[in-house]
């Protein structure tokens, strides 16, 4: 197991690298001069190029690249060209409210998704199947932004039940989690849908299982053998998709923190993108990065616990 | 209902509501089974004899309803329990085997907790050693080696023969008066079958059990089986004691099935073959559902099924021209 884990954090490295590299080229076709978003607009050409030394972009790409790694492999990512603030001390400040979010959406979008797919494989063809079907339709269809926004007009501006600009403080005190509450609700609406329908296909799929027969016919009560049985063993590829999804949610996450203004990772990149601050992009750029792929690497072990046919495999 | 009886069905029918009409695959099947004895079912597939099985057990997946019958465990009508009552009989009273013992445990589970979570329902009081304990003792019963080992392997852990020695063990597990053996031997090698038939009636010697057993094999009910039921499209074709049937089978269908297993006492060229195929339960033909593939069939086969006539002291065949050589006979005279 310790091996398994190790091996893939070692593959992680080359994916790393990858992740930088496309990250910067990115970077480099988009047509702002970051020289002279740092100078300003009344500065001389004198001061552009004066300051263009100073960054190191008069280097070749590859110098630049390779500058940019050597400083990252000591742990430094750079100083941003807007502001003068350490990336790494910015993204400290907004890895927290990231992970706050992304946990508030989950936390409730995982199992109400994972129940509303199991109550509608085990009555399936009935009206409530048919509810859950059409729900995660919509809710795979409606796009973030747009039931954000909604949320924020009825919820929060018309019926003003709840706050919906910035955080509020830690999770665990009242203003916390109301401020919390509209983003998460947002971000986990739309989580749902894939999580209910991939739940439902496992569950259906395992419900009709010869162990299944077996458990009835040991004398099981249903629910023991919607739960221990038909669920447990459907988890398996249910877990598999989260790990993929949560790569979307946190796309989802730089739009709901945008549209939320949360002091987070998503939108630190949108703004260090549209003012091309180069080095804080690709600070939030790493962060996002290694969020997706220690997810799938906590998905990876959970599925070894979950099924005991990949152990020692 | 007398006493040496266990099990009785009676008039059982089990339908399926489909796109196609209404499937009969269970069709009004009367059935019995003595105390400590072994009925064999046999029939080639889609004769019904699996959901006759489920039928027994109330496990009959939907849109599948058992419409009509009676099925009497030591005179007790299963089919008016209560689930709650019925979920006490399964595994309790009636325990089931099946084909796959791959598939039919639970590869997420541990052997153990697998044998465990059955006594756990029927003896609820029973502190987690004790029922480890008994688990342990199950799965020596059915001569599993290291059995303290066993209990916490996995099933993909164990051989076929092994899965099935631990399917026999968790079904044991409650002490049933009835087992259930659905193709018990099907999916395993033959000198597997040999041993897992051989435990069979070891364990049936020992706790006194009946047994079903369902099969298409006929060399296993030779073996096993001390009455056989002989079924065809979803009814009994002939029911008799297992040697009368295998010395003096009446039924053409249970002749053409007789005829198409090799012997080694006797010389053919080729096997006897039943022509054409059990007919799917949504078309049925009228009359006597074997009359389309039977050799001897007249006239009067093709309208009204015949029913169930004793041919000899609890030897009964449904079919008109029973016994077939007797009415040959008569013909050639005539």
């Amino acid at each position: 197991m310790l091996r398994h884990v190790v091996q893939r954090l070692l593959l992680t490295l080359p994916v790393m690298l990858g992740v930088l590299l496309i990250g910067f080229l990115l970077m480099q076709v988009v047509p702002n001069d970051p020289a002279i978003v740092r100078a300003g607009p009344s500065a001389t050409p004198d001061v552009v190029e004066a300051l263009r030394r100073d960054l190191g972009l008069d280097q070749p790409l590859w110098v630049q690249f390779g500058t940019y790694l050597w400083r990252l492999l000591q742990g430094d990512l750079g100083v941003s060209i807007i502001n003068n603030v350490a990336v790494t001390q910015e993204l400290g400040a907004t890895i927290g409210p990231t992970l706050e979010l992304m946990f508030a959406s989950l936390f409730w979008s995982i199992p109400i998704g994972i129940a509303l797919g199991t109550v509608a494989a085990y009555f399936r063809g009935s009206v409530l199947d048919r509810f859950v079907t059409a729900l995660s339709v919509a809710g795979g269809s409606v796009p973030v932004f747009f039931l954000g926004l909604m949320l924020i007009w009825f919820v929060g501006f018309q019926w003003q039940l709840l706050p919906f600009t910035g955080r509020g403080g830690p999770l665990w005190t009242v203003e916390g989690w109301q401020a919390v509450a509209l983003p998460a609700l947002t971000l986990g609406g739309t989580f749902i849908a894939p999580v209910a329908r991939m739940t439902r296909t496992a569950v259906l799929e395992v419900l009709g299982a010869e162990h299944v027969r077996t458990a009835r016919a040991k004398g099981l009560s249903e629910r023991a053998v919607v739960l221990r049985h038909a669920l447990r063993n459907a988890m398996i590829p249910v877990v598999t998709l989260i790990g993929l999804q949560i790569g979307f949610l946190l796309g989802g996450a730089v739009v709901t923190e945008t549209v939320f203004s949360w002091p987070g990772v998503g939108r630190l990149a949108v703004g260090a993108i549209l003012s091309s601050d180069f080095p804080m992009a690709q600070g939030t750029i790493i962060v996002l990065s290694l969020g997706f792929i220690l997810i799938n690497l906590v998905v990876d072990v959970l599925y070894v616990a979950l099924d005991p046919r990949m152990r020692g495999a | 209902m007398n006493d040496s009886e266990l099990l009785r069905i009676e008039g059982l029918r089990t339908t399926f509501q489909t796109s196609a009409g209404l499937v009969r695959a269970v069709d009004g099947i009367d059935l019995s089974v003595k105390r400590g004895r072994t009925l064999g079912i046999v029939g080639e597939s889609g004769c019904g004899k699996s959901m006759l099985s489920l039928s027994i057990m109330r496990l009959v997946p939907p849109p599948g309803r058992i419409s009509d019958g009676r099925v009497l465990l030591e005179g007790r009508d299963l089919l008016t329990l209560s689930n709650a009552e019925m979920r006490q009989v399964r595994g309790g009273q009636i325990a089931m085997i099946f084909q796959e013992p791959m598939t039919s445990l639970n590869p997420v589970h541990t052997v153990g907790k697998q044998i465990t979570e059955a006594m756990r329902v029927h003896s609820p009081k029973s502190s987690p050693s004790q029922l480890r304990d008994e688990a342990i003792a199950a799965l020596k019963r059915v001569r599993i080696p290291a059995p303290e080992r066993r209990f916490d392997e996995y099933p993909h852990q164990l051989s076929g023969g092994m899965r099935q020695r631990v399917m026999i063990a968790m079904a044991l597990a409650c002490r049933p008066r009835l087992l259930i053996a659905d193709e018990p031997t099907t999916a395993l090698d033959v000198t597997v079958q040999a041993q897992i038939l051989d435990l069979l009636r070891e364990l049936q010697a020992e706790t006194g059990m009946s047994i079903i057993l369902i099969t298409h094999d006929l060399g296993v009910v030779a073996e096993m089986a001390d009455e056989v039921a002989v079924l065809y499209a979803g009814k009994v074709a002939e029911r008799a004691p297992a040697r009368a049937l295998f010395e003096d089978p009446q039924h053409p269908y249970t002749l053409g099935l007789l005829g198409s297993v090799p012997r080694l006492d006797e010389e053919r060229d080729r096997l006897l073959a039943i022509d054409g195929t059990v007919p799917p339960p949504f078309a049925f033909p009228a009359g006597c559902r074997f009359h389309p593939r039977c050799p001897f069939s007249i006239g009067p086969c093709t309208s009204g099924q015949p029913p169930l006539r004793e041919l000899a002291p609890g030897h009964e065949a449904a079919c008109i021209r029973a016994p077939v050589e007797a009415s040959l006979a008569l013909e050639d005279a005539a």
